[in-house]
């Protein structure tokens, strides 16, 4: 495999390579959770005015908290990256508070860093704006907010408290029966019996009133702390019925998180209210449906050619707030007929091709990589470059659901989902919030990120970093000759 | 440096540096609340939080200064004011004031996580902001017991400066247990049962026992006076210092920093209560609280009340009573931005039951006030 990719290497534009380089040497720290699923940070590449950003952004674990912000331009010319975070609808979005000056690298110029305070859940956005030499432009960078699981406290700290609690309240408790037993007595006086027993009186009054606030303490803490966890996200649930015939009902359930989510609100992404994605429990098959909305909060869709089993479904929803959620849900299949497939739908499965290798016999996909190992918490740029019959780079790519390409990043064991653009991780119907917001104060500053770059070219390429070890398979789809064409690749991430 | 004398002829420093202590956590403490509605966002660095800070440290090394040099001198001129904790000796100030400062620093750690597990919490009441408060009040109440011991101890010629420096730390005591609900108290809570049950809650007990400990004429006068003086200085001169929303969400432009609101005119019913307290000095507890207590909270809802009204009024805002003042995450639809009062209390029935409540409250904290106050006189160490 070496040797191919080294040629592939070589046959991609200059600009391309040192991209790929910049990116390969950009970390990017990961949490789990978020709109996709187990992959909460958010890439970007997009181009703010004259200038190519490649965004990343680590929202942080509890909400409020400090989002880590990195941009990497690919030019030099950028003197100034400003950075600051408001809501993505509401009134919020229209005042904007005073930008960050995000700060440059000092081992690389053209890496600039920042953190941000997000202060409430659901989705923010950062606008990023670069100036420079060739003039100024902005960006805006959709970051979903989603409060995850309390944070427990380490042994160490737990103790490390404790203790101080104890030398507290034995400390004060002291101090009260010294004050009872000494307080009153005049200069050099000793304490006789009365005053001994006045400050045992006052220890045993006081050790009471410390044991109550503690009980009242710990009470307070443990309501403060139901509290959050009823503000911590949950993802919608999703229940499906599925007929002989193929027909799929999807119910979407909200199981309590914000009064303000809602299951009539869906929005279009890049064409469809709802992109499921259903995989084999081995990742040997792969569905890219899209289920029409029957009523609100009730999806339907006829699935085609379904071997019997078990499969995963993903579902990624966009509300009206910007909030873009992955669904997921479990599906039991009896054998399901094959049937055409409508409009955008694709299907795959492993016979098809195999990794690194083409999904028919006049495509073929090839992953460009370098020789470096793919590691967790690290920003890659994943390069696919796309083949004709004859291995020339194919000329005919066109946009596959105004997109490029599409890749889904699926971890073995089904825990890490992620559904990403050659433009980035973020949903597209959330960018598209963010550019509108933008473009009253920037005018015709605002960029969108480039989601229709022209498909002509024959590389796709799609930021990314694995939130954790462990081994993965990507899913290629790019439209070649108004055909989908989908190829599987298998990851092992350290 | 010499030992403390037990005696002084003028006030020693350690007095100079606890009162010096509470204010600077007065001070940072308000400065940081306005800080959080002008700027939003904060780091450990900003000069409030060097404010809180430097209340920890002058209280703290004052105050392990008078432990260790009383327990390890030999010619420790206090040791025979001293009480003796833990084999430590020292005044009973100087030990409150190191558990103050110990509970402050407890409470970093405590807070760092609390943030990481719920998040920045942007509001005063949290566990964590408790600890802390129990460390301000720690040092608060080192700095008065420390101050009440040499008063007590002291020849006339002293006496008044004690007691002059005693009721500048009441009076930040008093703003302080004030700046702690501040969240219950916004101009739109002033015609709300809790407003009543909350203002006197703590903040009663604090008055009438410091002014029962100082034995000076005006003392709930001069106490309410120093917070209507600092309450009106942050108030003219904060709006002078420029500053803008660095926190999202805004919903209103802000260029400088917001102070909180006019003070309240704790000042009437400190002087009535003055008043009383001079006239029943030969009464009982019981039956002096109940007049002190119940004057309290009648005088303060005579001057309160309407005066909120005036409050809400197109003429209050302006740069002297500062209603226009509103920090950036006020939403135009909010009842505090239209100039209306919050519905604390579903019906008239809970609004008078809250009321019976704070009445009840006002006697209690007028009770455990002179108490407290009394016992403060006789304090000798």
């Amino acid at each position: 495999m070496t040797p191919r990719v080294s040629s592939k290497l070589g046959a991609i534009p200059r600009e391309r390579r040192r991209t790929l380089h910049l990116l390969i040497a950009l970390l990017a720290a990961a949490q789990p959770l978020a709109a996709h699923v187990g992959s909460p940070d958010v890439f970007l590449d997009a181009h703010a005015g004259p200038y190519r950003l490649f965004v990343t952004v680590r929202p942080p674990h509890a909400i409020p908290g400090i989002a880590d912000v990195e941009i990497l331009t690919t030019s030099d010319e950028v003197r100034e990256v400003r950075i600051v975070p408001l809501p993505l609808t509401g009134p919020g979005a229209t005042f904007a508070p005073t930008p960050d000056v995000a700060s440059r690298s000092r081992d690389d110029p053209r890496l600039f860093t920042g953190h941000l305070w997000l202060m409430s859940a659901g989705t923010w956005q950062i606008r990023v704006s670069a100036t420079g030499r060739a003039g100024s432009g902005a960006v805006a960078v959709p970051v979903p907010t989603l409060p995850q699981t309390t944070l427990a406290m380490s042994g160490s700290l737990r103790a490390m408290l404790f203790a101080l609690m104890v030398v507290l309240c034995a400390g004060f408790v002291s101090i009260a029966a010294a004050i009872g037993r000494e307080a009153r007595l005049e200069p050099g006086e000793a304490p006789g019996p009365a005053a001994r027993r006045r400050g045992r009186i006052a220890g045993v009054v006081i050790a009471a009133v410390v044991l109550t606030v503690l009980v009242f303490g710990n009470r307070w803490w443990n309501a403060e702390a139901s509290s959050y966890s009823r503000y911590v996200y949950k993802p919608l649930q999703m229940t499906p019925t599925l007929a002989a015939d193929g027909r799929l009902r999807l119910d979407i359930r909200d199981p309590g998180w914000l009064r303000s989510r809602r299951v009539d609100d869906f929005i279009p992404d890049h064409d469809h209210l709802m992109h499921l994605f259903i995989v084999s429990e081995s990742l040997d098959r792969f569905w890219h449906v899209h289920p029409q909305e029957a009523i609100a909060g009730t999806f339907e869709h006829t699935l085609s050619d379904v071997p019997a089993g078990r499969y995963q479904m993903f579902a990624d929803v966009v509300h009206a707030t910007g909030v873009a959620e992955t669904i997921t849900a479990p599906l039991d299949a009896p054998a399901i007929p094959p049937r055409p497939l409508d409009g955008d739908d694709s299907a795959w499965s492993e016979g098809l091709g195999t990794a690194h290798d083409s999904t028919t016999h006049d495509t073929r996909i090839v992953w460009v990589r370098g020789s470096e190992p793919l590691v967790a918490k690290r920003l890659t740029m994943f390069m696919f470059q796309v083949e004709d019959a004859d291995g020339q780079p194919a000329t005919d790519l066109e946009l596959y659901m105004g997109m490029p390409g599409h890749a889904v990043f699926v971890r073995r064991d089904l825990k890490v989902f992620a559904h990403v653009h050659p433009a980035g991780s973020a949903s597209m119907a959330a960018m598209e919030l963010g550019q509108r917001s933008l473009e009253p104060t920037e005018g015709r500053h605002a960029s969108a990120p480039h989601m229709h770059d022209a498909a002509s070219q024959s590389v796709v390429t799609f930021p990314y970093g694995f939130p954790e070890p462990g081994e993965y398979r990507i899913f290629v789809q790019i439209k070649r000759a108004g055909r989908v064409e989908t190829a599987a690749f298998d990851a092992t991430v350290r | 440096m010499r030992a403390a004398d037990a005696s002084p002829s003028r006030i020693p420093w350690f007095l100079w540096c606890s009162a010096l202590a509470v204010a600077s956590a007065y001070i940072g403490g308000y400065w940081d609340i306005s800080w959080h509605r002008s700027i939003g966002r904060d780091s450990f660095w900003t000069p409030p939080h060097l404010g809180i800070y430097a209340c920890g440290v002058l209280a703290g090394a004052s105050a392990a200064y008078l432990i260790f040099t009383t327990t390890f001198r030999r010619d420790a001129a206090l040791r025979p004011v001293s009480v003796r904790i833990w084999g430590l000796s020292a005044p009973i100030g100087a030990f409150l004031a190191a558990w103050g400062g110990l509970a402050m620093l407890v409470s970093a750690p405590f807070d760092d996580w609390w943030h990481k597990a719920y998040g920045l919490d942007v509001r005063i009441i949290s566990p964590p902001h408790m600890v802390l408060a129990a460390g301000f009040f720690g040092i608060e109440a080192g700095a008065v017991i420390l101050l009440t011991a040499f008063m007590n101890r002291a020849d006339a010629r002293l006496r008044p400066s004690l007691q002059r420096l005693f009721l500048f730390v009441g009076g930040c005591a008093l703003c302080e247990s004030l700046l702690l609900k501040l969240e219950y108290i916004s101009r739109s809570d002033m015609h709300s049962a809790l407003f009543y049950r909350v203002v006197p809650l703590g903040t009663l007990a604090i008055l009438i026992a410091l002014a029962e400990a100082s034995r000076a004429r005006w003392a709930c006068t001069t106490m309410a006076a120093i917070y209507t003086a600092f309450g009106l200085a942050f108030l003219w001169i904060l709006p002078l210092v420029p500053a803008e929303p660095k926190l999202g969400p805004v919903y209103r432009p802000v260029t400088h920093f917001i102070p909180w609101e006019f003070p309240l005119l704790i000042v009437v019913p400190a002087f009535v209560c003055d008043l009383i307290l001079q006239r029943t000095l030969a009464w009982r507890p019981l039956a002096r609280a109940a007049v002190a207590g119940l004057a309290f909270l009648a005088t303060f809802a005579a001057v309160q009340w309407p005066f909120a009204v005036f409050l809400m009024s197109p003429l209050a805002r302006n740069r002297f009573f500062g209603t226009a003042y509103m920090d950036f995450s006020t939403r135009a639809s909010s009842p505090y931005a239209r100039y209306v009062f919050f519905p604390r209390e579903g019906s008239p029935a809970e609004f008078w039951r809250g009321l019976m409540i704070a009445t009840v409250t006002a006697y209690a904290m007028a009770w455990i006030g002179l108490h407290i106050g009394r016992g403060l006189q006789r304090v000798r160490r």
